[in-house]
């Protein structure tokens, strides 16, 4: 239960009446006993805020009875004298207690546990609610429990027969979750809002980033780890589409603060929540525009015991998914000449070298290798995490220490992670509250000199089969297909492209310090008016340091020759990217009930914030040794780069919620946003927003519905902005000005004259995004709390979206201006339903949880309509990015078909090539054949939750998935021999042939235009639907927890992202990835297994 | 306050308010029309060029689309030089504009100012003509034009066009001096070089011959005794040179890309070379034996004009000491088998992109075989000097001697020799693709096999045969007329 505070004045009261005062306060029951109450004293106090325990102690300071606090309720008990307390529990002589237990309905409920408190007897009520016990005369308190219902105790008094009437839990009606600038009962809100209790949720998952952890959790939020390169691992996160043609990633914010979930260890978590509609987050006006994602991080609390936690696990991770290479050197030979063939070429391998590798048993002289075997391997991860909390009646602390170490499943890869975060916050005096957070986060990620990049380009483009990865004495291994006779007897026939010399050439270490402090200082100025002021600054510091060395590869018959593009000379460098963002807000809160059903609550305040960016790089060539891989070794070619960048901004924002008895609800916010990134006079940006919600549940027509506990309709409008845009337009996009580099230069006799040039056009109007949302709701609870239902319907309309508009190269390839010119629309509907049962402690318990989304996209206005063709297509009336290309209708059979069918194209396709749609019947394939191919974004994205348990067994599964997206798949794994040789997958084996006649598969040809034309033969349905994550954990039991003076131990099994789902012509890595971009370059995330201990001092 | 907090200005940059105020804004901008000459399908890809001619074949299709081009399948919509060559040209075109049009701003001596003006309008001149001799009549624009502007231009007409080069050109001879303020910047005798080569373009013989004479008036110019000498750093700026690109080495973004890419692999030097554009077989066949007799099929390269040697890299030659293709190899994919060592550099090392030598556009040799050539094909025709011309071009040097040519020869003969003779002095230069179009001898010399070492064959250009209207020009961009409809595309696409 959340814990409200109490403010009381009382003289001379009746102890009865301030019970019930503190009951309404508290939401906390009262059980006592009514003859108890009969010789009590007046009641004299004076409180403001207090917490409950404070206010009892003040009550019950000369009363000649105590309490106890148990989960929702305060029981009132007898002082009793000490000594002889546990002489009476002893002897005390056994009384039997019988009853009847009933619901709110008055039908009986079996299965209620009736226990003594403290005490080991325990009964449970039969078919008919009956249930008899045996306590210690005048001394017990009997606790009836039962899932789905509060628990109630009452103390045993002279009456042998105790009835009861047990309530529906209806704490999730109290739920609390975070809103900007403040927090707000769920059922109050009238917004479109989604939260993840992390501590109940996450707990023991290897998330790496802690952007991986909404996967599959939450309605209108999509999800996409895009890469598993550790250290740089973070997802993908779009709250309910695509808001703009800019970018779309959700303003984060960790406790009220601008941030970046890179820099946060995801163990400190407390909470997430996902502002997803105009109203709930146009508090954050300019910077909302596509969702705003509040993370709450774990402290302490007042009056607490200190708790020491351990988390710690260790795991492996693999491939998943891989592409299906051809490794067999003598086979692969075979389709390289065929290929050859087909243009018209001679073979390229004699057969002679073709049977000796089919002959060939030597593996250093007639290698098959597969180098995924050699690139990729099974690598360790490990995590462990420290924390400490508690509190004292005026402080409290969080303290936590987190260390992870993951290696890569490409080799050479690896990152490790140091995370230090300290709250603490005190309560100076009666009126203010002062609190500070510390965090630091270290992180080294390496990586090969040219990054993963360059060793899956030479994979792709030249893993042959034919290469030994190593030579017999352990050297590199160069392409063992040579020639074996005639002029060139010995030479190799291709180069070779052995991945691995750059796989283990020197080193790319990044070192990411981040260090944040924030302070914040609470005054109560009255119990309705608060004062809040927050200053966080945050230093990022990300230094990259490189250097190469010179790796050669050789043929077992000693040849020394050097992979494709490998460098010739080596650079050391070191980049360095400093950041200092700095935020200062201020807010002042009003809440206040007038005439007990009128409750007002209201925020106004202001922030101002800066970015800072400076960033710096120095380099020197040739090294007189190697190894020596400092810039300061370097001999020639010095290298200097160094620039800033900043923004600011100013804001002022105000929110006012209204609601007449909790039944009808109001909210208004208002921001005004001004940022540097535009030019006076096109600064400023005010965002409203209004919302109202009726919850009907508490109708009287509903009222007596006991199915129903809570039912809300709720909707709302507003409008928010977007400045983010840096990425298209930079911190200063109305400024017109010359470049002036060494690529707008010259040279005259030997030496660099310094030219400039306009390189880029500007609109000096432009101004803010505005984006423009609706959004209708629903939220039901029935059953006793058991199911939960949530649903909404959205529009989210973007307008004056900053582009660069295609311009017409004649103007010299200067980038276009940027200008506020698009539009876009998001439609969709989504939902969530829980289920939970409830058939006591130690039975068999389970949720099961599902959430749809269903999101269209249509850009509505972009350039009348003309923009140019594109793969990935942004046109007025097709969903944003859309793929758009050839349509593949089969493939050509004979010359005489191609002929006919293309018969006046430039090019004449033969049989075996593909055979595009001529949407004009003109005989020529142009850009007027081209039509869409399919939508990029996900039209649903879903999870499905289930958890079972069964007494200390716990299994949880996450699942997500999407469906309704395309891909474009022509990658350099897919495109067999890619553009000048490389890897050839399975499928091709069915590539067509005169003998083969498939209409499904062209034939393969180097240096072929044709068949690799952006077509629908490269678009593959992505629907897809995986296991996120399962786990599997064991709670010890709590006799030997009690015995080791814990508090309590479990350990676990993790499996994270277990094979997918997909369709069956998907070929490639993990479906979950970027749909805008044909995937070649990805980085695999890896399939995670680890085993973990939770332990609680 | 408020004000003040959110004005914030970058400081890495020149804000267009404060530029145009000083002698020194001048120089800025006038050198960033000087660098678009080394944008890669201005000059900046050489003699690479020469893949779209019968003398070359780039195995390295996406490179540039040089192959696509030399083979006859280029389409509007492809990357590389169909875009690029109209995008670079028009870069320093609107520099150029945009030099002219803000100038007279600045407080400056007038004959600093008008030297510099001279060299804006020569440049602009040459981007003109480089963009007519490619797509035909284009769009002509100078003033600086709106984003508007330019999705309305329409293209002039050929004649039209040319004349805008001649305009500029004229405009440069007025303003430019005989020697350069600083070497490297554009000359009196570079203007009146580029603009014979225009008349040359346009079959203005007359008129080439009164350029060709102009320059050779100047006094300064000659043949460089050496052809080997004439492309190696020590020499550059020498007096053939009428104009080039300068380039330099260092990580100034300033060196040529021609070792990166003309160069083979294994090389003691250390670049790893892609050799993406060879020359072919055919080339090397157009080469005359020194005393006349037919080629020794045993020793195929004995008793050969040395431009040979100079210009290819052949089987059995030494490079930077070491035996092609023994030591030092092609890149696999290219299985021509012959490599490039014009502009290639032997005797220093030199970093990949980062070559230093100059790439001349315009040398004495081609104002001699021009002005040959004008008189040859002229109203006024004159054989035996343009044989004379030639002949100069056979043994005028130390390291090149050929048998003279009879000054007695017929027209077809004369016109045999002159072609011959032009496309052996210029091979890789990047000029023979003009001239095979100019002179219309695609249908005559084409289909073409091109054929590896082992006699394998690779690809044939113009497998279909050469179409005189369509390959004759390159298509205007699939994406400028998609943007400006008004655009009207060239005939066979």
């Amino acid at each position: 239960a959340y814990a409200q505070r109490i403010t009381l004045a009382e003289e001379n009261a009746s102890l009865e009446v301030v019970l019930k005062k503190i009951s309404k306060q508290s939401n906390y029951d009262f059980a006592f006993n009514s003859d108890m109450l009969k010789d009590v004293n007046p009641v004299n106090v004076k409180l403001t805020n207090a917490t409950l325990k404070e206010t009892l102690d003040a009550v019950f300071k000369d009363q000649p009875l105590t309490y106890v606090i148990t989960k929702n309720t305060v029981v009132v008990k007898k002082k009793l004298a000490k000594k002889t307390a546990a002489i009476m529990q002893e002897s005390a002589m056994q009384v039997l207690i019988s009853g009847i237990v009933k619901d709110s309905k008055g039908l009986p409920l079996p299965g209620v546990s009736v226990k003594v408190k403290g005490g080991t007897a325990g009964a449970v009520t039969g078919n008919d609610g009956k249930y008899s016990i045996s306590v210690p005369e005048d001394n017990g308190v009997l606790v009836f429990s039962f899932v789905g219902y509060t628990t109630q105790e009452i103390p045993v008094s002279t009456n042998k027969t105790i009835d009861v009437t047990l309530l529906e839990d209806t704490s999730a009606l109290q739920e609390v979750v975070v809103v900007g600038y403040g927090t707000q009962k769920k059922v109050n809100l009238t917004g479109a809002v989604s939260s993840v209790d992390f501590t109940k949720e996450m707990d023991n998952r290897p998330i790496t980033n802690a952007s991986q952890a909404l996967s599959g959790k939450v309605t209108g939020v999509w999800v996409s780890q895009n890469s598993g390169s550790p250290g740089s691992d973070g997802a993908t996160l779009r709250v309910r589409g695509f808001g703009t043609l800019n970018n779309t990633n959700p303003l984060i914010l960790i406790d009220g603060v601008e941030g970046n979930l890179n820099e946060l260890n995801p163990s400190d978590i407390a909470s997430m929540t996902v502002l997803k509609d105009a109203a709930s987050s146009a508090i954050y006006g300019s910077r909302a525009a596509n969702g705003v994602v509040l993370v709450t991080t774990k402290k302490g609390s007042y009056d607490s015991p200190s708790q020491l936690s351990y988390n710690g696990y260790y795991g492996v991770q693999k491939l998943g998914r891989r592409f299906d290479i051809i490794d067999n050197s003598a086979e692969f030979m075979g389709i390289w000449n065929k290929a050859v063939a087909n243009n018209g070429g001679d073979p390229l391998f004699p057969q002679e070298v073709i049977s000796a590798f089919e002959n060939g048993t030597d593996p250093f002289l007639y290698p098959n290798t597969n180098f995924f075997d050699e690139v990729f391997t099974t690598a360790p991860i490990q995590e462990h995490n420290v924390s400490v909390k508690g509190g004292s009646e005026r402080q409290n602390y969080y303290l936590s220490f987190n260390y992870m170490d993951q290696d890569g499943i490409i080799k050479e890869t690896d990152s490790k992670r140091f995370g230090l975060n300290l709250n603490m916050n005190s309560k100076v005096n009666k009126w203010m509250e002062i609190g500070g957070t510390v965090q630091a986060t270290r992180k080294i990620t390496q990586r090969p000199y040219d990054e993963i990049s360059r060793v899956m380009y030479l994979m792709q483009n030249g893993g042959y089969p034919f290469t030994a990865p190593y030579t017999r004495d352990g050297k590199f291994g160069a392409t063992q297909a040579l020639y074996l006779s005639g002029p060139n007897k010995g030479q190799p026939i291709v180069d070779t492209r052995n991945p691995l010399p750059d796989m283990y050439n020197g080193r790319t270490q990044y070192a990411n310090n981040f260090i944040k402090g924030s302070l914040n200082a609470t005054i109560k100025f009255t119990p309705e008016l608060t004062f809040k002021s927050l200053y966080s600054g945050q230093f990022n510091n990300n230094r990259r340091d490189r250097f190469n060395q010179l790796n050669y590869a050789y043929t077992d018959s000693g040849i020394k020759t050097s992979v494709l593009d490998y460098p010739s000379t080596i650079n050391n460098s070191r980049t360095n990217d400093e950041q200092f963002y700095w935020a200062f807000f201020n807010t002042l809160d009003f809440n206040k009930t007038f005439n007990e059903v009128h409750n007002v609550t209201a925020v106004v305040g202001m922030q101002v914030e800066e970015n800072q960016l400076k960033n710096m790089l120095s380099q020197r060539s040739g090294p007189p040794k190697e190894g020596l891989s400092e810039v300061d070794a370097g001999t020639f070619n010095p290298l200097a780069n160094g620039n800033t960048t900043e923004w600011r901004m100013q804001s002022y924002f105000g929110r006012i919620n209204y609601n007449f008895n909790e039944k009808y609800l109001l909210e208004a916010n208002l921001r005004a946003d001004a940022s540097s990134r535009f030019s006076a006079g096109n600064r400023w940006g005010f965002f409203p927003a209004f919302s109202a919600g009726w919850r009907l549940s508490e109708e009287r027509f509903l009222k007596d519905f006991k199915a129903i506990q809570n039912l809300k309709v709720r909707a709302s409008w507003g409008r928010l902005g977007n400045q983010n845009i840096n990425a298209i337009a930079g911190d200063y996009p109305y400024l017109l000005s010359l470049t002036q580099n060494y690529g707008s230069s010259y040279n005259l006799g030997g030496a660099l004259v310094p030219g400039a040039a306009i390189t880029a056009l500007v609109d000096r109007s432009i101004s803010w995004e505005t984006t423009e949302s609706t959004n209708i709701g629903v939220d039901f609870t029935m059953f006793s709390g058991k199911l939960n239902v949530e649903m909404d319907y959205f529009t989210k309309k973007t307008s004056d979206i900053l582009v660069r508009l295609p311009i017409p190269q004649i103007l010299g390839g200067v980038s276009a201006p940027v200008e506020n010119v698009g539009r876009m629309t998001n439609k969709g509907f989504e939902t969530s339903i829980s289920y939970q049962s409830r058939n006591g402690d130690d039975a068999f318990n389970y949720r099961v949880g599902g959430n749809l989304t269903y999101v269209t996209n249509e850009v509505t206005k972009f350039r009348g309509g003309k923009s140019p063709d594109q793969l990935y297509l942004i046109r007025e009336g097709y969903s944003f990015q859309s793929l758009y290309g050839f349509k593949f209708q089969g493939v050509y059979q004979t010359n005489e078909e191609a002929k006919q069918h293309m018969s006046n194209n430039a090019y004449t396709p033969t049989a075996g090539d593909l055979k595009y749609e001529d949407v004009n019947g003109d005989g020529r394939l142009d850009y007027q054949d081209k039509q869409s191919l399919g939508n990029t974004i996900p039209k649903f994205t879903f999870g499905l939750n289930l958890g079972f348990s069964y007494k200390s067994w716990n299994l949880d599964v996450v699942t997500t998935g999407a469906a309704g997206v395309n891909a474009f798949t022509k990658s350099r794994w897919a495109e067999p021999l890619g553009i000048s040789g490389g890897v050839i997958t399975e499928r091709w084996r069915d590539a067509w042939t005169p003998e083969n006649r498939s209409n499904t598969l062209p034939h393969i040809k180097v240096n072929d235009t044709w068949n690799r034309y952006e077509s629908s033969f490269w678009v593959s349905n992505l629907s897809y639907f995986k296991i996120k994550n399962i786990q599997l954990s064991y709670q010890l039991p709590k006799k030997l927890i009690n015995s080791l003076k814990m508090g309590g131990i479990s350990v676990y099994a993790n499996f994270q992202n277990l094979p997918a789902f997909v369709s069956g012509d998907y070929e490639g890595f993990d479906p979950e990835r970027n749909t805008f971009d044909d995937g070649g370059g990805l980085y695999p995330i890896p399939f995670i297994s680890t085993l973990g201990v939770n332990l609680q001092f | 306050c408020t004000k003040d907090f959110l004005e914030v200005t970058p400081e890495d940059r020149i804000t267009e308010d404060n530029f145009w105020k000083s002698e020194g804004d001048t120089y800025l901008a006038l050198y960033g029309v000087y660098n678009t000459l080394q944008s890669r399908h201005v000059y900046g890809y050489g003699g690479g060029l020469d893949a779209a001619s019968p003398n070359a074949y780039q195995w390295a299709h996406w490179e540039g689309m040089e192959m696509q081009v030399g083979n006859g399948t280029i389409q509007p919509g492809d990357a590389g030089i169909v875009i690029e060559r109209w995008r670079d040209c028009y870069k320093g075109i609107n520099r150029a504009n945009y030099f002219l049009d803000n100038v007279d701003k600045v407080p400056m001596p007038d004959a600093t100012k008008e030297v510099m003006k001279g060299e804006a309008y020569f440049l602009r001149g040459v981007f003109y003509s480089l963009l007519v001799n490619t797509y035909g009549g284009v769009p002509i624009f100078t003033k600086t034009i709106s984003v508007e502007e330019s999705r309305n231009l329409e293209r002039a007409d050929l004649e039209t066009s040319w004349a805008q080069v001649h305009a500029d050109y004229d405009a440069a001879i007025e303003r430019l001096d005989v020697e350069a303020p600083i070497k490297g910047r554009a000359t009196k005798g570079a203007v009146y070089g580029m603009k014979m080569r225009a008349y040359l373009y346009q079959k203005k013989w007359d008129k080439v011959v009164e350029y060709a004479d102009k320059i050779t008036a100047l006094g300064i110019y000659n043949l460089f005794p050496s052809y080997y000498g004439l492309f190696q750093v020590a020499n550059e700026n020498n007096q053939e040179v009428l104009f080039d690109v300068q380039f330099m080495s260092g990580p100034f973004s300033q060196g040529s890309i021609f070792d990166r890419y003309w160069q083979p692999q294994n090389l003691k030097y250390g670049i790893i070379g892609s050799n993406s554009v060879a020359p072919v077989q055919n080339l090397v066949d157009a080469y005359e034996t020194l005393d006349g007799s037919p080629v020794n099929a045993a020793e195929p390269y004995k008793n050969r004009d040395p431009r040979l040697d100079f210009t290819i890299l052949r089987p059995g030659a030494y490079f930077q000491g070491q035996l092609y293709p023994v030591e030092i190899k092609n890149h696999t994919g290219q299985k021509v088998g012959f490599g490039i060592r014009k502009y290639t550099i032997e005797n220093m090392e030199v970093i990949a992109s980062e070559s230093p030598l100059n790439f001349i556009v315009l040398r004495y040799a081609d104002v001699l075989l021009s002005k040959a050539e004008a008189l040859i094909e002229g109203q006024n025709k004159n054989i035996p000097e343009a044989i004379a011309l030639i002949n100069k071009i056979r043994n005028g040097r130390t390291d090149v001697k050929l048998p003279a040519l009879s000054t007695g020869l017929g027209l077809e003969e004369a016109r045999e020799k002159l072609h011959k003779e032009r496309r052996i002095e210029l091979a890789l230069e990047g000029l023979y693709w003009d001239d095979v179009r100019r002179w219309e001898i695609g249908p005559k010399i084409y289909p073409q096999q091109v054929k590896g070492a082992n006699g394998e064959l690779i690809d044939t250009k113009f497998a279909n045969g050469y179409d005189l209207i369509r390959n004759q020009l390159l298509p205007i961009p699939d994406g400028e007329i998609s943007l400006n409809p008004k655009l009207i595309q060239n005939k066979g696409y």
